[in-house]
C-alpha cells in the first residue's frame, strides 16, 4: 500500500520538480550568457539607427518614460540629443497583424526629421508599404498637424496604425519639450 | 521492433516524412516557408530541439512516471526551445526577426512530441538521436522544398538572389497564406502518388499507418 501511494503519488512529484529545477538551472545559465549580448546588440542597433536619422548629434541620452507624465501609451522609448538637435521616439502601435514598431526623429522645432519602421509583421506585399520610401519621405518636415498625410488604399489598417503612432509621438513631444 | 540504424535514419526523411507523410508540424512549416533561407533556420532550430529533447527524453525514460510523462516532456521541450530562442537572438539577430513567434512556438510543435512519444521513450539514446536527426532532416527539407517554390514564384528570388525575368513578374499569392496551402497540397499529391505503389491507405488500421512501426500500440488491436 505505502509502496503505491509511493508510485503513484510522490515518485511523478519528485522527478517533475527536479527536472523543473535542473532546468531553471540550464536556463539561467544560458541566460547568464546571452543575455548581455542581447542587450547589447539591441543598444547598438538602436544607436546606429538614431545616429542615421539625426547625423549632427553627438550623442542620445535616453529619457525615463516615467519622468514625463500623461504621455500615450504607445510610446516606447525616448531619447534627446545631448546638443539639443531634438528628440527620438518610438512607439508601437498595433496593426493589422501585431505591433508595428515606428522610430521617428523629431527637430526641436516640432517638425519631423526623418521617420522609419523599425519593425513590423505586416502582410507580405501589402503592408509591407511601411517600409517604403514613397510613404514614409512625405512625412519630413510636417509638423503635428500632418499635413497632406493620408492612410494608402488597400493597406489602410497598416497606414492608419502607422499615423497613429506618429500623432502620438508629436503629442509626446509636446509633453517632453516642455517639461 | 528491431529496425537497423540506417533505416531509423532514413525513415523520417523519406518514408516517415514529418510534414508530407504524417502531416504535422503545419503551423511553422507553411508560415515561415516564404523563403527558402527561413525554412533552413527553421528547420535547424526544430532540428536542434527535436535533438536536445529525443536525448533527455531517451535517458530518462526509465525515471519518468508513465502518469506525468507530458508535463516532462512539454518541460524539457519548451526548455530547449528557450535555450535554441536565446542562442538564435544573441548570435544570428536577422535569423531570429525572421522566425518571429514562430521560434517560440517550436515549444508545441507537434512534431517533437510526437517523437518524444513515439520514440525516444521506448528507444535507447543513440537510436534517439538517429530518429531526431532524420526527422529533422524530413522537416527541414520538407519546408525547404516549399519554401523554394513559394520564394522562386512569389518574390522571384531563391535564398535571396534575384531571378531573372521570375523578379519582376511575380506571383504574390505565393508568398501568402493561400500560396502555402497550395504549394503544400501540390507537394502532399505528389508525394501521395509517389507512394501509392508501396501502400494503399484505404483501411484505418495499423498496417496503413506510417508510424505503425515506432507505435507501441500496434499489438495491441
Amino acid at each position: 500500500m505505502t509502496n503505491d501511494i509511493k508510485r503513484t503519488y510522490v515518485m511523478p512529484l519528485v522527478v517533475l520538480t527536479a527536472i523543473c529545477l535542473v532546468v531553471s538551472g540550464a536556463l539561467a545559465f544560458m541566460d547568464s550568457i546571452t543575455g548581455p549580448v542581447i542587450l547589447a546588440a539591441a543598444e547598438e542597433r538602436a544607436q546606429m539607427t538614431m545616429a542615421d536619422m539625426i547625423p549632427n548629434a553627438t550623442s542620445f541620452e535616453r529619457v525615463e518614460l516615467d519622468d514625463v507624465g500623461g504621455l500615450p501609451t504607445t510610446i516606447r522609448e525616448i531619447y534627446k540629443t545631448s546638443n539639443g538637435v531634438g528628440f527620438i521616439f518610438i512607439a508601437a502601435v498595433n496593426g493589422f497583424s501585431g505591433d508595428i514598431t515606428v522610430i521617428c526623429a523629431v527637430a526641436m522645432d516640432g517638425s519631423i526629421i526623418e521617420t522609419l519602421t523599425l519593425s513590423h509583421t505586416e502582410t507580405k506585399g501589402i503592408g509591407t508599404i511601411l517600409e517604403q520610401e514613397s510613404f514614409l519621405y512625405p512625412f519630413t518636415g510636417l509638423d503635428s498637424r500632418l499635413e497632406g498625410i493620408d492612410t494608402v488604399a488597400g493597406a489602410t489598417i497598416s497606414t492608419r496604425a502607422f499615423i497613429r503612432a506618429i500623432e502620438d509621438i508629436m503629442e509626446a513631444f509636446y509633453l517632453v519639450e516642455k517639461g | 521492433m528491431k529496425t537497423d540504424k540506417k533505416s531509423i535514419l532514413t525513415r523520417g526523411i523519406i518514408k516517415e516524412n514529418p510534414v508530407l507523410v504524417l502531416v504535422l508540424g503545419l503551423c511553422p512549416a507553411l508560415a515561415v516557408s516564404t523563403q527558402a533561407e527561413n525554412a533552413i533556420g527553421m528547420g535547424l532550430a526544430t532540428t536542434f530541439v527535436l535533438l536536445g529533447s529525443n536525448v533527455v527524453i531517451s535517458l530518462l525514460r526509465n525515471i519518468i512516471p508513465g502518469r506525468t510523462r507530458i508535463p516532462c516532456y512539454i518541460v524539457l521541450i519548451a526548455s530547449f526551445t528557450v535555450l535554441a530562442k536565446m542562442a538564435i537572438e544573441a548570435y544570428a539577430y536577422p535569423l531570429y526577426q525572421a522566425l518571429g513567434i514562430f521560434l517560440p512556438l517550436i515549444a508545441v510543435n507537434c512534431i517533437i512530441f510526437a517523437r518524444a512519444e513515439m520514440f525516444a521513450n521506448r528507444n535507447n539514446v543513440l537510436d534517439s538521436v538517429l530518429d531526431a536527426l532524420g526527422s529533422g532532416a524530413g522537416f527541414t527539407l520538407a519546408l525547404l522544398a516549399i519554401a523554394s517554390i513559394r520564394e522562386i514564384f512569389g518574390s522571384g528570388t531563391w535564398f535571396g538572389l534575384e531571378l531573372p525575368w521570375l523578379a519582376d513578374n511575380n506571383i504574390m499569392i505565393f508568398s501568402l497564406a493561400p500560396g502555402g496551402f497550395i504549394v503544400f497540397a501540390c507537394l502532399l499529391a505528389i508525394v501521395n502518388k509517389i507512394s501509392k505503389d508501396r501502400k494503399v491507405r484505404t483501411e484505418h488500421d495499423c498496417t496503413s499507418c506510417p508510424a505503425a512501426v515506432a507505435c507501441g500500440k500496434r499489438n495491441e488491436r
